[in-house]
């Protein structure tokens, strides 16, 4: 929780930075942070999904690559800013610039799970006023995971950029 | 080779096929994180033979129920328990009695399910709002930007219902419940033709109305159950109107492409049936100009299905993982699935011919979603898909209470 913690004030700040150099309409907002199919482009993801129920056994292990990214400067600040030590690595011939971002005991209050998010809180100026919108920057559709009240829920998000 | 050898060797290789995926699905109840290990990516947290949540109650009830299977087979317990089991296993019900009991059955599982008939769909499954509804919007003839989208409208049989259903009776759920409840009566049928005996149908029944992933998705609009319907009758009338059969098939196809490979399992269950060889021959030409003709329409008739194909076979294995944590909260299905796999091998040595037909539909029902997400990016593996699974798992546990089977071993223990 700490973990998660930490990055979620860090993107605030980001969003800060990005957020007061362009003033956008409010009705602009949704389509600014529209999510797109992440295949193809120029960030791919790998998120393992870890179940565990009360007593801390474990229930499932879930991966996805499969999902939607927004296509914005915010989430190209958060990559370079708000997910630690970046690893250079080749695939295939091709450069990727690789981060983690992890968080561990999670608790859902849902039955299930189909998606799940890296959040970005971001404060947008829209004329006089400073408008806060969460905009989900990375999202993976995951096989659907069911959840007990008391399961706890690691995810492992492994997130790649191609290099230039 | 005689015919007899032949159909003895089919069922071996059946057996044995069902078998191997039986046991791919079950491995990750004991070691959940087993093939993460060996075939995911960033593994590095996981330890591959950390034991599952449910390990201990498979192994303790498969050793308990395999082990009592064995010994009944092999008449190793007092022969007082074996004639207990043998009774209830030669039970028969009236006809009247078992419509009556159907009745009640279905009454009390309408009743208990109606209620979620009022329920927001799009408040418990985000696709309503985001996939079904707009395309909805758009069908029959509107073009969408979005694949997800444009893939629903690929399914005209399954809009045109959702359609009808929305706009004629004004609730969505409304026909997607109809559908779920002909599935459980078509489940009664189908047993009942299997195994000629009509309280091997109402154990069916009971088993596939306790099954907690069928009473969740019986009612939602976005996960319906059209294709299992149109699927499961396809089988039924392969016996009563065969040329019927390849129609209900195309009407599953065209509810969901998903059901595309199950043809080779009707070609089985054909094969199976006490049906003479000129109709199977039929059945076999028209299901292959029915598939033929489905191929080259998902191919060349613009569908958006040639574009989600990418190959990962990774993701085969992986798939197996996945099945079995979405069918977590069904325990008698856990508990009893290799112990029905092998107790089918025996009916069918028993010379219950549709027992291979359970075993081969289980293998299909079970290795088709591996397939699906090894060679496609564009669908995931969702609970629903299971349906058939579960429909015919409880058939496959109605047919141990087959008239056939209980009769010929009375028969020897009478003679003994």
């Amino acid at each position: 929780m700490k973990n998660f913690s930490k990055v979620m004030l860090s993107i605030i700040f980001t969003a800060l930075i990005v957020g007061s150099v362009q003033p956008v309409l409010a009705d602009e907002i949704t389509d600014l942070f529209k999510p797109v199919p992440i295949r193809n482009s120029e960030y791919q993801f790998h998120l393992q999904v870890v179940v565990r129920d009360s007593h801390g056994q474990l229930v499932s292990v879930t991966e996805s690559t499969n999902g939607y990214y927004v296509p914005h400067d915010v989430t190209d600040e958060s990559f370079d800013r708000n997910f630690g030590k970046k690893e250079i690595i080749t695939v295939d011939d091709i450069k990727y610039e690789k981060v983690q971002y992890i968080v561990k005991d999670r608790h859902y209050r849902v039955p299930m799970k189909l998606m799940f998010f890296i959040p970005a809180v971001i404060e947008v100026s829209y004329g006089a006023e400073t408008v806060t919108v969460e905009a989900f920057i990375f999202q993976a559709f995951v096989p659907l995971v069911y959840l007990e009240e008391d399961d706890v829920v690691d995810t492992q998000w492994t997130i790649f950029r191609k290099l230039n | 080779m005689s015919d007899l050898e032949n159909s003895q060797k089919a069922s071996y290789a059946v057996f044995f096929c069902t078998l191997v995926v039986v046991l791919l699905t079950l491995t990750p109840v004991i070691f959940p994180a087993l093939y993460s290990s060996s075939f995911g990516m960033f593994t590095e947290n996981l330890n591959p033979f950390e034991l599952g949540y449910q390990s201990t109650f498979l192994i303790v009830s498969n050793v308990v129920i395999l082990g009592f299977g064995i010994a009944y087979y092999k008449k190793k317990i007092p022969s007082l328990v074996h004639d207990v089991v043998d009774k209830i296993r030669t039970f028969e019900i009236p006809k009247r009695v078992t419509i009556i009991a159907l009745a009640v059955i279905l009454g009390v599982y309408i009743g208990l399910s109606a209620p979620e008939l009022s329920l927001d769909e799009g408040a418990d499954w985000a696709d309503y709002d985001a996939v079904l509804l707009p395309a909805l919007e758009i069908w029959p003839f509107g073009q969408a930007d979005d694949i997800y989208v444009q893939e629903q409208n690929d399914r005209y049989v399954r809009m045109f219902l959702l359609d009808v259903s929305l706009d004629i009776f004004q609730n969505i759920k409304l026909l997607p419940f109809i559908a779920s409840i002909l599935v459980v009566v078509f489940t009664y049928l189908v047993t009942v033709q299997f195994c000629q005996k009509r309280f091997a149908g109402i154990i069916a029944v009971i088993v596939l109305l306790q099954s907690y992933t069928f009473l969740k998705f019986d009612t939602v609009a976005v996960y319906e159950n059209f294709w299992v319907l149109f699927f499961l009758i396809s089988l039924y009338v392969i016996e009563k109107k065969w040329f019927l059969s390849p129609v209900f098939y195309i009407l599953a196809f065209y509810t969901k492409a998903y059901v595309a490979p199950f043809f080779l399992m009707t070609l089985f269950t054909t094969y199976r049936s006490q049906i003479s060889r000129r109709t199977k021959a039929a059945i076999l030409i028209s299901y292959v100009v029915t598939v033929s003709a489905a191929i080259a329409l998902v191919f060349f008739g613009g569908t958006v299905y040639p574009d989600v194909i990418d190959v990962n076979y990774s993701k085969f294995i992986l798939g197996f993982q996945v099945i079995i944590a979405q069918l977590r909260f069904d325990l008698f299905f856990i508990m009893l699935l290799l112990p029905v796999t092998v107790g089918l091998m025996f009916l069918s040595k028993s010379k219950l011919k549709h027992a291979d037909s359970i075993l081969i539909l289980i293998f299909g029902t079970i290795i088709a979603s591996p397939i699906l997400v090894a060679f496609t990016y564009h669908y995931e593996i969702l609970p629903y898909r299971f349906i058939p699974l579960l429909v015919f798992f409880s058939i496959g546990v109605g047919m141990f209470f087959s008239k056939k089977i209980s009769s010929s071993l009375l028969k020897m223990s009478n003679g003994m």
